[in-house]
């Protein structure tokens, strides 16, 4: 019996791969938030991304040096897309006067209501949420205060 | 005039194209373990399935149950993961018991390290530094991502470990 050579026609059964895994090339994103007002609850920055179809996206966020720590405070997250499930960390010096610091892993996925400290992104403002929804990826912000507060974000980081 | 596209010289049949060339979508996974019990000494091979095999890297984020005030002193770690090299770093966060006092280290298997994390993952939380599972090493083989904890305690000690990775 001749013995078929594989052909890349083949391609899909023999690597047993579909259309769903062969996804969109990664690419950069970036956010520029400098003390933009927002009410108090909910807010929400949406970025645009080339198309649908990204699975993963991770970034690195700076906020707010509530604190002179010589930096600003900040977290790396991660988001998927339809589960709009986050985890990240954190390093901020919070307070009025005190050296105090907090680091801190939060995680959506397994029950936490928010992914920072409120006070990381402007006064007690948080960041809430981080996921894709189809072209867009949505970075959510709460502000636990109750009236407008300034809300402060810089990062960049990629999408697959 | 016509223009012509650029080509490299090389016909369709002549592409060599293998496995690697081909790989799954990047897709998140969950990874939670609070049960397992480790004996003394012993490692553990926490096994994630990413449902297919070829996925090359995986960014990992995961906490242990310590958080005296809050998850905002959840102790924590954040590792990248490798196939082949099975190499990883991280960095670990941690309360030493109190309120004001916290560290954050960084890892390197390649450059020598032993652990990949400070001992965070058991779940006896009796007392702030009484901590004895560390993540070992981490690396994606085949279809499965695999976290490997290592109790460093004389006695048996139960895991405790959340969180997630991104696999691409």
């Amino acid at each position: 019996m001749r013995l078929d050579q594989p052909r890349l026609a083949d391609h899909d059964k023999l690597l047993d791969v579909g259309a769903e895994d062969h996804h969109l090339q990664a690419e950069t994103w970036t956010v520029q938030i400098n003390a933009t007002t927002i009410p108090s609850g909910t807010y929400e920055h949406r970025i645009s991304l080339s198309g649908s179809g990204h699975k993963i996206a991770h970034g690195i966020l700076r906020g707010w040096p509530s604190v002179d720590i010589r930096g600003h405070a900040g977290c790396s997250v991660v988001g998927s897309d339809n589960s709009a499930e986050s985890m990240s960390m954190g390093l901020v010096s919070y307070g009025s006067g005190y050296l105090t610091s907090y680091m801190g892993a939060y995680s959506r996925l397994h029950g936490d209501t928010r992914l920072s400290i409120p006070g990381v992104f402007g006064p007690s403002i948080a960041l809430a949420d981080f996921y894709i929804d189809d072209d867009e990826l949505v970075l959510e912000f709460y502000n636990t205060y109750g009236s407008n507060r300034p809300l402060t974000c810089y990062g960049s980081g990629v999408v697959k | 005039m016509r223009i012509k596209q650029a080509t490299d010289g090389r016909s369709h049949n002549a592409l060599t194209v293998g496995v690697n060339d081909h790989h799954p979508r990047p897709r998140q996974v969950t990874i939670s373990n609070t049960s397992q019990s480790l004996p003394p000494g012993t490692t553990y091979d926490l096994d994630i399935d990413l449902g297919v095999a070829g996925y090359q890297r995986a960014h990992v984020m995961i906490m242990g149950p310590w958080q005296p005030t809050g998850p905002q002193w959840r102790e924590a770690a954040e590792v990248v993961v490798t196939t082949d090299s099975a190499e990883a770093q991280g960095y670990s966060v941690r309360d030493t018991g109190s309120f004001k006092k916290s560290y954050a280290a960084t890892y390197s298997k390649q450059n020598g390290d032993t652990n990949l994390t400070h001992k965070i993952f058991d779940s006896d939380v009796s007392g702030y530094d009484k901590r004895y599972i560390a993540l070992l090493d981490a690396w994606i083989t085949g279809s499965t991502l695999r976290l490997r904890f290592k109790n460093y305690f004389g006695g048996s000690k139960p895991l405790w470990v959340k969180g997630q990775a991104e696999v691409y």
